[in-house]
């Protein structure tokens, strides 16, 4: 798993608007820990996000993936490399150069985030969330309400404006947390695993939702997350494990444990089929029951960029 | 914190309360302060004359010569000069007993007498003119028989307003008062305790104080006003102490109950903040919303403790007719903005807290 980083290109783009570099980052590394404790989270990645494209970012938990994402969204600062971002007013921003106090506002105008289980305000209706996020972006009363509205009508939840997060479903406050990350108009949007707590059908919607605002508006969406239902709407999925980019369309499957593993460690011949391993020990117990895994699954290609969309 | 009512609401009426309380203690200290100085500030003299070095009569004893009364008629511009004699000891009736100021006054001429009467008349030998709360506390009306500084004496007027939490007012002819002296084994001599003076029309007090100091040296000479201050401020020494600590600890509750309000919902809040820092908004816009919280709570705090001070003043005076309360304007700015420096002081931990928290933190789940 220790190949060289990749960058790769969009296969997609926005509707009647050529791509443009939205995202540019070069030998993006993180540290943590001195000595013999350091550990690197991150280490030395190249990736590029253009305009309207979606790029899911999976890989095994502790695989440094929302470390990533904190880096991306200028919220942790980088041991090593650069991030360009482009803000919507075709301005480029060298994030990790940018002065510590510059940075909530940054993040107030370049990024809209979606978190894993929410994070709404519990005591604000779906409005008032959305509003706050409106009045740190720099809009204020009635302007910030009235842009609440229209966004939560664009998710679909405009009869729900008056309810409060305890009212919702899990669905419905993903949504508002979706029109809340919109509040800013950000060229980029940061979501960390968006769909971990939705039912299959609410996540399908969700991950809809994400593609329309790729498509439709032109933004760079970044996904971080361990569920494969987005996989279907991604342009671009990249495996992130050890710290370092791989494109998972160049991976295949371990049949024993599942994981994600390039085709240069242990394998097994089996019926003119090769099967690939992330370690001796898969490769062994495969050996040993073939008949108890899938023998079709030799050289799985996964996360194609030609995948169509949902 | 406001979006949160009852919490909101919890917090206002726990910070009012202990305001209130604040409020209601200087209330009655200002109160008795009122009461105190009553007989003093409502007397139609315009300068007090005591002996030198005596400047109030509360824990006081003062004795002046038998000639000052002549001395001082004599001195340009007063119109007339009429002794007291002071003394403070026990009252009591069928219902109790009761600290009191006992003056001895000239009742023909009526001055140094009360300055209002509820009921009766004047006193002559043998007689009393009582506070009419007092009256009512020790179970005595007009035409009964009650016991001062040790003798009976007949109750033949009330009068009003000389009450306070701690001691009332009782009014005797001069004569009568040689008789109490005798009885309370005094021995101030013959002279009356203070001297109290009426300026001319068109003679201030101040030139009237100034001329009795030259005519008359040997003595201790005040207007009505600077002798209130002083009887006033030697009521507050004496309590000072204990209205300073009773004052620190209402403000302590206050200062706890807005902390441990600012505390805990801002520890409720932490993922929240974080999730505010995470979106842009700035550590200041965090700080000043912390701080708004803690004004807009101390400001409705301090106008809900005013106007609960002033409704229970209202129910306590009538319930406690003894017990004057005076909740002023001032009273309510002082307690309030000191109310508010310890706002601001109990939101130190919070600000500080929520300007230390990572935005990074909102992406751990907390739910």
């Amino acid at each position: 798993m220790n190949s060289a980083p990749t960058d790769t290109s969009p296969a997609t783009t926005s509707v009647g608007e050529r791509p443009r570099e939205v995202v540019a980052i070069r030998g993006l590394a993180k540290t943590y820990g001195t000595g013999a404790t350091q550990v690197g989270a991150v280490n030395g990645i190249d990736l590029t996000v253009r305009s309207g494209e979606l790029l899911l970012i999976m890989g095994p938990s502790g695989s440094g993936k929302t470390t990533l994402l904190l880096m991306l969204g200028a919220l942790l600062r980088p041991t090593a490399g650069t991030i360009r971002v482009r803000r919507s007013d075709g301005s480029d921003l060298e994030l990790t150069s940018a002065p510590e106090k510059k940075l909530p506002q940054v993040r107030a105008h370049t990024f809209g985030f979606i978190f894993q289980d929410y994070a709404l305000l519990d005591a604000l209706s779906a409005e008032e969330n959305v509003a706050v996020a409106c009045n740190i972006a720099g809009r204020t009363g009635g302007s910030a309400r009235e842009r609440a509205r229209m966004l939560l009508e664009r998710v679909g939840l405009a009869h729900r404006a008056a309810a409060r997060p305890s009212q919702m479903s899990g669905g419905e406050q993903q949504r508002v947390a979706v029109a809340r990350a919109l509040a800013n108009d950000p060229p980029v949007i940061l979501a960390d695993e968006p769909t971990a707590n939705l039912d299959a059908a609410r996540g399908r919607d969700l991950a809809r939702l994400l593609r329309r605002l790729a498509d439709e508006d032109g933004r760079a969406v970044v996904i971080v997350s361990h569920d494969d239902r987005l996989r279907e709407v991604a342009d671009r999925v990249l495996w992130l494990e050890d710290g370092l980019l791989k494109e998972l369309a160049a991976m295949v499957i371990d049949p024993v444990c599942g994981m994600a593993v390039e085709r240069s460690g242990p394998h097994v011949d089996l019926h003119g089929q090769s099967q690939w391993f992330c370690s001796e020990a898969c490769a062994s117990e495969f050996r040993a029951h073939p008949g108890s895994y899938p023998s079709g699954g030799s050289a799985h290609d996964h996360g194609s960029p030609d995948l169509p969309r949902g | 914190m406001f979006a949160e009512r009852r919490r909101a609401v919890l917090a206002v009426l726990g910070v009012a309360a202990s305001l209130m309380l604040v409020l209601l203690l200087r209330g009655i200290f200002a109160g008795a302060i009122e009461r105190v100085t009553y007989y003093i500030r409502t007397s139609p003299a315009d300068v007090f004359v005591s002996q030198q070095g005596v400047r109030t009569m509360h824990m006081s004893s003062s004795v002046v010569s038998p000639t000052a009364v002549e001395q001082l008629s004599g001195v340009p511009g007063v119109a007339w000069a009429a002794g007291i004699d002071f003394a403070s000891g026990s009252i009591s009736g069928p219902g109790g007993r009761q600290l009191s100021y006992v003056l001895g006054y000239d009742s023909i001429t009526g001055h140094g007498g009360p300055t209002r009467m509820a009921a009766g008349r004047a006193p002559g030998i043998g007689e009393v003119v009582l506070d009419e709360q007092a009256a009512d506390q020790l179970g005595v009306g007009v035409g009964d028989i009650m016991t001062v500084l040790g003798l009976p004496l007949r109750v033949v007027g009330l009068s009003t307003g000389g009450t306070s939490i701690t001691n009332t007012t009782a009014f005797v002819d001069t004569r009568q008062f040689e008789r109490l002296r005798g009885s309370a084994h005094e021995a101030h001599g013959q002279g009356p305790s203070y001297v109290l003076v009426r300026a001319d029309a068109g003679v201030s007090a101040d030139a009237l104080v100034e001329r009795i100091e030259d005519d008359v040296p040997g003595l201790t000479v005040q207007t009505r006003e600077e002798f209130a201050a002083s009887e006033a401020r030697v009521v507050t020494d004496m309590s000072a102490d204990l209205l300073r600590l009773m004052s620190t600890v209402g403000l302590l509750i206050a200062l706890a109950v807005i902390a441990l309000g600012l505390m805990s919902s801002t520890l409720n809040r932490i993922r929240d903040f974080a999730v505010l820092k995470a979106l842009g908004a700035s550590t200041a816009r965090l700080v000043a919303t912390v701080a708004s919280q803690v004004l807009w709570t101390v400001g409705l705090a301090a106008a809900s403790a005013t106007v609960l001070a002033t409704a229970l003043s209202t129910v306590l005076s009538t319930l406690a007719p003894s017990v004057q309360i005076n909740v002023t304007i001032g009273s309510s700015v002082q307690t309030a903005v000191s109310a508010l420096l310890i706002g601001l002081l109990a939101a130190l931990w919070p600000l500080r807290r929520v300007a230390s928290i990572d935005p990074a933190t909102a992406f751990r789940e907390s739910r």
